[in-house]
């Protein structure tokens, strides 16, 4: 039982380049942060004092959360949740993979365009979902 | 014609006397396993066969009478205020009689435990429930059907059909009895030995207090979870005993229950492991006007959980 | 008090999504997803966010049905839904490797609802599992000075969680102070009453 998971080594180094990639790449963006839905954290980088077990926790909550609240008011499938508060960002969406197992999220600041942050989060998420899939094909072959 | 097991009771009673038995008949209808057989109740005319009349044989008894054959087989007295358990008993033993008219009355078992029966096995609890050497069984004869631990906090069913616990020690038929380890067959987990102990502290109701419980300071130590199937009267006990310790007069003075509801509560709290004694402490003891609450405006809380009750049919 | 919330916690597959739907009117929305920790439980999908159920009592009143994700990461959701709870239900499971360390978690979590007499502690898997026994549960709370209902149950079984919410509802009447009659009529008193009516 743990709080941290960890991933098969192909998984991982994919995982860790998305989240760092999207740090690096847009300057508002102050944190990211990969977990598996229920909530176990994989892997982070955050700015802030803020703890990312915690965070991970949360937002396996949030996307689930979001999910079952599009489905409940008929809007259909949740895409990505945002949490706008006054000193920040926090974007948070499912991994797309063909076994939905992981969640990613990005913290910006208030400065940094919703777009931009959707953008990189998306692009996060395609990577690490692409890499699951192979290994999930690699494993079952 | 009624299938075996549906029979017809007339109430001949006063208004709210016939509430009172109505209600505790259609509690223990929604209860499986409290009767044994379905009562149905009637205004009218019965036949003369296979009912059962209830009037009062006087201000304080309440009169059953089974009428089968065409005449009365038996007439049961019961004493207001009338327990459910007494009822029940009754109304199960009039069931076994009809069940079988046409065979000997003499066959149907009459009394279950006696109250002082019940008494004496829970004092020997008390003293042996620790010991690895002995178990309280519940025999038929001689052959034991229960197997009742201390140790393990378990009733084990050492028979492959046993019924209900409760039913098996009211229909009578069954004893008692302690048994050492060697004597008895392997069984299966039945229910927790917690059932036997208030059963038994009901039966032995008004027989008085256990004696380590006479004199001295009583304290809650668990919450007795067994209070669900209880009396409403325990809940000042309980409400008592959660802010001080007390004595057992001084629960009895400020609980506004009879005394056998109270011996009933504090034995069986006493063998379920529920109550810390200790000497009488003056400073610790309760002033007498803390049990008297003050009022206040909380009655429609209870009426929510009244109401909720109501929606989840679980009988008030 | 016009929606008061229930509030079923405890341990990861301790039965309180089951618990939930052994009572719950309505199909229990959930937020199931896969369970990645099989070592800390085999079942393949655990509540991340809530279940939620409805019993409706009276003509318009619901008791909302809240049951918390079991995993201690998730503990910011189990203060949010046992604020203001009518009670919480705790649900204890027998076959995990250490039930009263479990349990101390949430003894520690529902510290409020404990004090105010809302909780109550229903332990599964019992017969299986029989050690710790009702007994350590009763040591183990007393050590700590907490006087709290502690019964087995199978939370499959409908008249089990009864008896779990009756449990708890004696106890917060323990705790009520007692009126004296005679006041005036008020909302919840006609609401009942048109419920007695209703259902008559």
């Amino acid at each position: 039982m743990s709080d941290r998971m960890k991933l098969p080594e192909p998984i991982a180094a994919v995982v860790e380049e998305s989240v760092r990639g999207v740090h690096r790449r847009v300057p508002g963006v102050t944190g990211c942060i990969a977990a598996t839905v229920d909530g176990r954290l994989l892997e982070h980088v955050v700015d802030n004092t803020a703890d990312p077990r915690r965070m991970a926790a949360m937002i396996g909550s949030m996307v689930a959360l979001g999910e079952t609240i599009g489905k409940e008011v008929r809007i259909g499938r949740s895409q990505f949740v945002v949490v706008h508060a006054l000193d920040g960002i926090l974007l948070m969406q499912r991994v797309p993979s063909r076994k939905e197992l992981l969640v990613v999220a990005t913290l910006a600041r208030t400065t940094t365009n919703l777009g931009v942050v959707l953008h990189e989060t998306r692009r996060a998420a395609g990577e690490i979902g692409e890499a699951l899939d192979r290994w999930l094909q690699s494993s079952a072959a | 014609m009624k299938a075996e097991g549906q029979y017809r009771i007339r109430l001949d009673v006063s208004e709210h006397r016939r509430i009172l038995v109505a209600s505790m008949i259609d509690a223990a209808e929604r209860h499986a396993g409290v009767l044994t057989s379905h009562w149905a109740l009637s205004d009218g005319p019965l036949e003369p066969d296979a009912s059962m009349v209830c009037d009062s044989a006087s201000t304080d008894r309440l009169r059953l009478r089974v009428h089968a054959d065409g005449r009365i087989q038996r007439e049961l007295l019961l004493h207001w205020p009338v327990r459910s358990s007494e009822l029940f008993a009754s109304l199960n033993q009039a069931a076994l009689l009809l069940n079988n008219r046409g065979g000997s009355p003499s066959a149907i078992p009459t009394t279950g435990m006696t109250a002082s029966d019940a008494h004496v096995l829970l004092r020997d609890w008390r003293r042996l429930r620790r010991s690895n050497q002995y178990r309280l069984t519940l025999c038929a004869g001689e052959r034991p059907l229960l197997a009742v631990d201390a140790i393990t906090d378990r009733v084990t069913s050492l028979s492959p059909n046993i019924r209900r616990v409760r039913n098996l020690l009211e229909e009578g038929n069954v004893s008692l009895r302690w048994r050492t380890e060697s004597e008895l067959p392997a069984g299966k987990p039945l229910c927790r030995s917690t059932e036997v102990l208030w059963l038994l502290a009901e039966v032995s109701a008004g027989q008085g207090l256990l004696p380590e419980l006479e004199h001295v300071a009583i304290s809650l130590r668990g919450w007795p979870a067994e209070v669900v199937h209880g009396l409403p009267a325990w809940t000042t006990v309980l409400k008592l005993l959660r802010r001080a310790p007390a004595t057992a007069s001084d629960l009895l003075e400020r609980s506004g229950c009879t005394p056998a509801e109270l011996h009933w509560f504090l034995n069986g709290c006493l063998c379920s492991g529920y109550l810390r004694l200790g000497p009488i402490l003056a400073s610790e003891m309760q002033p007498l006007d803390a049990s008297r609450p003050p009022v206040s405006q909380v009655g429609h809380f209870r009426r929510a959980l009244t109401a909720i009750r109501h929606a989840l049919g679980i009988p008030a | 008090m016009n929606e008061p919330k229930l509030v079923f916690a405890g341990t990861m597959g301790a039965g309180k999504t089951t618990a939930i739907s052994a009572i719950s009117e309505i199909p229990p929305i959930s937020t199931d997803v896969a369970n990645t920790d099989l070592d800390a439980h085999a079942k393949l999908a655990t509540t991340v966010a809530l279940d939620y159920g409805e019993v409706t009592f009276g003509k318009n009143s619901k008791l909302r049905l809240y049951g918390t994700p079991g995993q201690d990461r998730f503990d910011f959701i189990w203060s949010l839904l046992a604020r203001d709870a009518l009670g919480v239900i705790l649900l204890v499971d027998n076959s995990r490797p250490a039930p009263l360390t479990d349990l101390n978690q949430y003894l520690d979590a529902f510290g409020d609802a404990i004090e105010q007499g809302r909780l109550v502690i229903g332990v599964g898997r019992m017969e299986e599992f029989p050690l710790p026994n009702l007994e350590a549960y009763l040591e183990h709370l007393d050590a700590r000075q907490l006087l709290v209902p502690v019964i087995p149950v199978d939370v499959r079984r409908r008249e089990d969680v009864l008896l779990l919410i009756e449990s708890l509802f004696r106890q917060i009447e323990c705790l009520l102070e007692v009126t004296t009659g005679g006041e005036p009529e008020d909302d919840w008193s006609e609401l009942v009453r048109t419920a007695r009516e209703g259902s008559e």
